[in-house]
């Protein structure tokens, strides 16, 4: 059988400040050797043309089906971190329904700045120095190397085959690697009615949790933490992934190339919480679609609209409206200038449009 | 699957009278969707097995018009096809060697975009036919068009959708018409709980005339019919929503059917059928291949049954063609597509294989030329291994839906746009 690889493109970009330095030190891959590096846009990894040549690719899709929640019980805090932005793949078979070892290989990057407690003072606490120290290690990376005590579930389904296993790999938290085990069940879903309105292709959900001790990734907590996290953590996985990539938009309508700009845009502001970057990937954007008045348009309500965003940058979508109203005033662009004067504080402005 | 003579010789007959010689099936034409045997093999020419880093040559290239995915037939050194531009559906005619427009027909065939789907374009993704002298056109709303191959003058028209009171097929009618000796067949479909038959009709290609009906309801399909001879008796198949039917092709009546799980509903391609008289059929999403054996009983009736069914192998739109004992296809829909091969007795896969996205294939000889939606053409040798691939270029942009067209050793492809004309000989 020949395997012909498909192509694959990285890139790079310039460091204009620290977080900038560790965001892009991020998507360039650089938290962990054995982990592949982000994609250009950053929604999902590269992945190694051997990888293609094992099995079928699932792609984890950033968002509701990526869940990892870490929670700590100490004496006088209890703390549940959670993150929906982790990216990834799964190397699975491709036909799991006869296969004894259905996972072959996989690999996660978890950007630290998307972890939330739903308190801000925890969260700023968690992230700095003396805990996560996101200045320095901005993901926490898993490379899946090996499964063990596969066992096969039933299935009243004929298009659902259920596992239960242990997933053994190396897991990177603020730079120390440990081998972890987990127990997990996974299942591959192939598609059908169901699935299709959730997500295209054929799926693989991985459900397992394991256990974490800070200290055995060399991690020594600042006097008077014991009250505030604990010695153990529990971690939770929940993860589906699907032989479609999240860079993959099927609207053929969409403008690829646009709406993976955007995409890229939300993984620096959104996903790493650089601003400075995405800033500057959003003036790249607006002069490179300087003439395009619905590209223009649809930054902007991206920056308004999508949910998670840390900081809203009202400048530059004040920037892309501004442009995008010069070249027509159509009322998507009117509405999208009135809710940014909405959202900017301006009332009297917001009422003209 | 030879044609039948029963409805060859007629229709040669009837076509030598009726029209100018240039106009006539040949041995360079493509008659209808699918080829000669509507089973896209084209006979074998001697064609390159390496091409210069650029592609193949190009003879020539041209727009065409603002939108749609049909297919190019071909006859007497002239090229059909069909093009959206604006609210019209136009029929064309293309000098082979040129790419000069011959004639063009349009017609007002507006499309409602609430009440349909038009996100992946208004088409017109039905093939022509060429029968008798005459260019056979079915439009999105389904009416069908008979115009002379040599000036495009019309000769008659029917409203099918209004006529027939047929169903609207959201993205617009896909499947393309049969030949049937001197009848035209297509399959308009029935609405829900609609009584009084209809599915699949007839009509006699000289006046347009309704020749025969089914008297079964099917929903409609975007998959095309096929003529198949079971044991001598010539019937036209159909994949129609949950149904998998053959009719007779001289009077519609009903030989055999088999209703299938509602995972079966959204069939695309086109079923391919084989002298050891297996029915092979794919879909993609919940679905997947499966063969159905039709066999003649004692008493003169047929029955089918479904001997095999896999969802490794998984056909979405695009052609899947039969190379002995293998079906070979490009299986995937949303997701990543392989090239695949399933052994039509048993349901095994024989490969998977990366390197292309979804895409036409097309069987020449002991090769296979294959087209991707991304417009990669490609030209292999088929074996139960895969495909070994010689050469392959990007020729064409996104979404480049359509079947090449092979004539001697010339190929005609097209995406939504344009299309392009390559010579592919030694």
């Amino acid at each position: 059988m020949l395997n012909i690889a498909r192509p694959r493109s990285s890139d790079s970009c310039g460091a204009r400040s620290l977080m900038a330095v560790w965001a892009l030190a991020a998507l360039a891959g650089s938290a962990s050797a054995e982990v592949p590096a982000r994609t250009h846009v950053g929604q999902t990894l590269l992945v190694a043309d051997a990888e293609f040549d094992r099995g079928q690719i699932f792609y984890l899709h950033p968002g509701q089906d990526t869940q990892v929640a870490v929670t700590s019980v100490a004496a006088l805090q209890r703390t549940i971190l959670t993150s929906s932005r982790a990216v990834g793949y799964v190397v699975g078979t491709f036909d799991p329904e006869d296969s004894e070892q259905p996972i072959l290989g996989g690999a996660l990057r978890l950007p630290v700045a998307s972890l939330a407690s739903g308190s801000p003072a925890t969260d700023e606490t968690l992230k700095g120095e003396d805990y996560l120290h996101i200045a320095e290690h901005p993901e926490v990376t898993f490379e899946l190397t090996e499964t063990k005590d596969v066992e096969r579930l039933p299935s009243d389904d004929d298009d659902v085959f259920p596992f239960r296993m242990k997933l053994l790999g190396r897991l990177t938290v603020r730079g120390a690697t440990r081998e972890i085990e987990m127990p997990a069940e996974v299942s591959f879903l192939l598609t059908n009615f169901d699935t299709f309105a959730r997500t295209a292709g054929d799926l693989v959900r991985i459900h397992g949790s394991f256990e974490l001790s800070p200290a055995d990734f060399d991690w020594e907590m600042p006097p008077g933490a014991a009250g505030l996290v604990a010695a153990k953590l529990n971690v939770d996985v929940f993860l589906v992934g699907s032989t479609l990539s999240p860079e993959k938009n099927l609207d053929p309508e969409v403008d690829q190339e646009q709406w993976l700009a955007e995409q890229r845009y939300l993984t620096l502001a959104r996903d790493l919480s650089d601003s400075e970057t995405a800033a500057a990937h959003g003036e790249q954007y607006l002069a490179k679609y300087r003439d395009d008045a619905e590209a223009l348009d649809a930054l902007a309500r991206t920056i308004l609209d999508s949910p998670g965003l840390p900081n809203r940058d009202l400048a530059l979508a004040r920037q892309l409206v501004e442009r995008a109203g010069e070249l027509a005033g159509d009322a998507a662009i009117s509405e999208t200038r009135s809710r940014l004067a909405a959202a900017r504080g301006d009332g009297s402005t917001a009422r003209e449009n | 699957m030879s044609p039948n003579p029963r409805f060859v010789i007629p229709a040669l007959l009837a076509a030598s009278l009726a029209a100018p010689a240039t106009a006539e099936p040949g041995p360079d034409s493509w008659p209808q969707w699918g080829g000669p045997a509507r089973d896209f093999i084209a006979p074998a020419g001697a064609l390159a097995t390496s091409w210069p880093e650029d592609g193949p040559k190009e003879l020539w290239q041209r727009q065409l018009g603002e939108d749609g995915y049909s297919g190019i037939v071909a006859a007497g050194g002239r090229l059909y096809t069909m093009y959206r531009r604006g609210d019209d559906e136009v029929a064309v005619a293309i000098d082979a060697a040129t790419g000069e427009t011959s004639w063009e027909k349009a017609q007002a065939v507006p499309l409602d975009p609430e009440t349909m789907r038009l996100n992946y374009g208004p088409g017109p993704m039905s093939t022509p036919a060429i029968a008798g002298g005459r260019l056979f056109t079915v439009g999105a709303l389904l009416d069908v068009r008979a115009l002379d191959l040599t000036s495009g003058e019309p000769a008659w028209s029917r409203d099918l959708m209004k006529e027939m009171d047929a169903p609207l097929m959201r993205r617009g009618h896909g499947s393309s018409p049969l030949i049937v000796g001197d009848l035209l067949v297509l399959t308009p479909g029935c609405k829900r709980d609609a009584e009084g038959g209809g599915a699949v009709i007839a009509l006699h290609q000289s006046d347009g005339k309704l020749a025969w009906k089914s008297a079964e309801c099917f929903s409609g399909t975007y998959s095309s019919p096929i003529l198949a001879t079971v044991e001598g008796d010539e019937q036209v198949m159909v994949a129609m929503g949950t149904h998998r039917a053959g009719f007779d092709a001289a009077t519609g009546e009903l030989r055999w059917h088999l209703e299938l799980g509602e995972d079966a509903t959204t069939t695309m391609s086109t079923q391919i059928w084989g002298d050891d008289q297996i029915l092979f059929g794919s879909s993609a999403y919940a679905d997947g291949s499966r063969g159905i054996k039709v066999d003649k009983q004692e008493d003169g009736t047929f029955a089918a049954e479904e001997i095999w069914y896999t969802r490794k192998m998984r056909v979405q739109h695009a052609t899947a063609v039969r190379i002995g004992d293998l079906v070979y296809g490009s299986s995937g829909d949303f997701g990543p597509a392989f090239l695949a091969a399933v052994d039509v007795h048993s349901g095994e896969l024989a490969f998977r294989q990366r390197g292309f996205t979804k895409a036409n294939l097309l069987a020449v000889g002991d090769k296979v030329i294959l087209l991707d939606e991304d417009g990669t053409l490609a030209i292999g040798t088929p074996s139960a291994e895969g495909i070994e691939i010689h050469a392959r270029a990007k020729v064409l942009d996104r979404l480049a839906w359509t079947v090449p067209t092979l004539l001697g050793t010339r190929l005609y492809v097209r995406d939504r746009h344009q299309i392009k004309a390559f010579e592919l000989g030694s």
